[in-house]
């Protein structure tokens, strides 16, 4: 009987150290696995609050690796049309007969009067590709246990934060809480994840509050209304041609 | 009198100098006063038409933000009741002679690589022209008309931009929301101002379409009220507090005064005060010369003096002669100087003084004419040689003192 719970004990040390034995790496190869989308169509809307003053914005957005197309469909943005294709933004306003190039510094402007920036949005790389991880802590985030995982960029990376801390979900490998500070060490931006969801069998984030620490008193929610992964994409929809 | 004429013409060539000294002071100060007053006066009229107005309404949190352009904070009328409502309201005190809404906001274009930075005015075209006096600087076209997506641009932008009038061209800009937009409109004019801020970087929309555009129905960022005249401004700024008392939103509202508005133009004005001063000092200097020469005069005459004592003239008389004498140089030097500065004064007033590179490397963003035109006028004239005639004649009391108070026997012995 001894013998019996000494190997039970064995066994548990051995499984318990295969669990901390994780490396940052593979915490975030699995969080790509949940989070990086290779295609979907995704029906959300972004609550944008700047001051008190609230704002409601609800958006189509198709996409197929680093491509994407995003359509405004609330009244006052009806017909404004983002077109991703890798590094570059196109946009269609309806009011304007041109369709407007951003490039730059713009892109780090707040999309649609967001704390989401372009390049937020932008975002199709998997993290693994951009930057050095490392565990630095774990402990629980509202009640969920996490790896709080630090993230460098990668030299030549090109990034839109230097440095990011991440509370990781253990048991579903989703971020919880995102920290993304500039090389001087400043804190920029707050994301939360405050709703995740199992979604053809992956944890996604659903509901998202992003906090631009650089303005004062805005904050903007993104809730994803529904999501269908790999769906059917017409060609020439990623045309220039189709944002008019 | 007679003594004190004939005196003047022994030594010509000393008068001469000194009225050509005291001609040379008050030539110059007409003329330095005509140039100050003229810019000064261009520009503040420069900054109540295109600025602050004689008075200013803007929100109390838009104070600080006026250079960002911010649209956070702006005037949307009586509780929220509209621009235009407000306007009208104010346009029925007796004082204010008119007011505008201007809705202004940064904008840029880019066409091609480059980007283009702009500031966009919403305006109601009618107040505009009211207001300023932007009509006779239109080199082609038509102001923008309300209701109609259209913009007039000044000739240095839309040169840069690559456009001609007809042409359409798409804004962009960040609206109330902070969210980023574009809109196209088409160009129904072009004007042509002295100002570089107007010609190179400002745009005309009308106020409905710079409401609809940026999300501020019925908003402007600032009212602009023109009282009877800028002196007034002190006046009527309690009345305006009373009409937003009397509706509620005199806590939302911050009311300046053109100085308010613009501490630059108080400064403008404390520099009035101090040029007055400098002319006086300016005067004092031609006064030192007319001090001199009567010097000389009283030494060369002591026993002619010493003569006139011993014959029985009073000492008082004996002053009077010495500052009749001065005077005469004084009010000749200055009636000279007078018109000759008055004729070069009137001459550049018609002509102006073209200052347009050395105004290039001040800034855009001051509000002053690159032509200055001084201001001929004959009040200016008048205190220039009346100030010129009162320094040279007290300034004469100096020497005058020192020849009455000779004594007869002294003086006589000075032979």
């Amino acid at each position: 009987m001894k013998k019996i719970i000494l190997l039970l004990i064995l066994i548990l040390i051995t499984f318990n150290t295969e669990i901390s034995a994780i490396t940052a790496e593979e915490v975030i190869t699995q969080r790509d696995e949940n989070e990086y989308v290779k295609s979907a169509r995704v029906e959300a809307t972004m609550i944008i609050n700047n001051s008190g003053r609230e704002l409601e914005k609800k958006m189509i957005s198709l996409s197929e690796g680093d491509t994407a197309l995003i359509e405004f469909t609330n009244p006052m943005d009806r017909g404004t049309k983002y077109l991703k294709r890798e590094d570059n933004l196109w946009m269609f306003f309806p009011d304007a007969e041109d369709v407007v190039k951003l490039s730059g510094h713009m892109l780090e402007q707040g999309m649609m009067g967001s704390d989401f920036s372009y390049q937020d949005m932008m975002e199709s790389e998997k993290l693994i590709d951009l930057y050095n991880f490392e565990i630095i802590a774990e402990e629980k985030y509202h009640d969920r246990p996490c790896y709080i995982i630090e993230a460098i960029k990668e030299e030549g990376a090109e990034v839109s934060y230097y440095r990011r801390v991440s509370w990781i979900d253990k048991e579903r490998f989703i971020g919880l809480k995102e920290e993304m500070y500039a090389e001087s060490g400043k804190l920029l931006k707050e994301v939360v994840v405050e709703e995740t969801e199992k979604i053809e069998g992956r944890w996604y984030p659903i509901r998202t509050v992003m906090e631009n620490m650089l303005r004062k008193d805005t904050w903007t929610a993104f809730i994803i209304d529904s999501i269908e992964f790999n769906p059917d994409i017409p060609e020439g929809t990623f045309s220039l041609e189709s944002l008019q | 009198m007679n003594l004190a004429g004939r005196n003047l013409f022994r030594n010509k060539t000393r008068t001469i100098v000194s009225i050509t000294a005291i001609s040379i002071a008050v030539m110059v100060v007409v003329f330095a006063r005509g140039l100050v007053i003229g810019v000064l006066d261009s520009s503040f009229s420069l900054y109540v038409q295109y600025d602050s107005g004689h008075i200013k309404i803007i929100d109390e949190g838009y104070e600080n933000k006026t250079e960002l352009l911010s649209l956070k904070h702006y005037v949307d009328g009586f509780e929220g009741n509209g621009v235009l409502k407000m306007v009208d309201r104010l346009e029925e005190e007796e004082q204010v002679q008119f007011a505008i809404p201007r809705l202004k906001f940064g904008a840029m274009a880019s066409p091609g690589e480059e980007i283009i930075r702009m500031m966009g005015w919403g305006v109601i075209p009618e107040g505009e022209f009211q207001f300023t006096k932007i009509e006779s600087a239109f080199e082609q076209g038509r102001m923008v008309k309300m209701g109609k997506r259209e913009i007039v641009l000044g000739s240095g932008l839309i040169s840069s931009l690559n456009k001609k009038l007809g042409d359409n061209i798409t804004i962009l800009y960040k609206n109330s929301f902070d969210a980023f937009k574009g809109s196209t409109f088409k160009i129904v004019g072009v004007v042509d101002h002295y100002l570089p801020l107007i010609n190179n970087r400002l745009f005309y929309i009308p106020l409905d379409q710079a409401q609809r555009i940026l999300i501020m129905e019925d908003g402007a960022t600032e009212v602009l009220i023109k009282t009877k005249s800028m002196g007034k401004a002190e006046q009527v700024k309690p009345i305006i507090q009373q009409v937003l008392a009397d509706n509620e939103s005199r806590d939302k509202y911050l009311v300046q005064t053109w100085s308010e508005a613009n501490p630059t133009l108080k400064l403008f004005n404390v520099a009035k005060y101090i040029y007055n001063i400098i002319y006086i000092l300016l005067i004092l200097l031609a006064g030192v010369v007319v001090i001199n020469t009567m010097i000389m005069i009283v030494k060369e005459r002591t026993q002619e003096i010493g003569m006139m004592s011993a014959l029985g003239l009073k000492s008082r008389e004996i002053l009077i002669i010495f500052i009749i004498e001065g005077t005469f140089m004084g009010v000749v030097g200055s009636f000279l100087g007078a018109v000759i500065g008055s004729i070069f004064t009137k001459y550049l007033s018609i002509h102006g003084i073209d200052y347009t590179e050395a105004i290039e490397v001040v800034s855009g963003e001051f509000l002053m004419n690159p032509t200055i035109y001084p201001v001929f006028n004959f009040e200016n004239m008048i205190f220039s040689f009346i100030l010129g005639s009162v320094i040279t004649a007290l300034t004469c009391i100096i020497p005058a003192r020192r020849a009455a108070k000779l004594e007869p026997a002294e003086a006589l012995r000075d032979i």
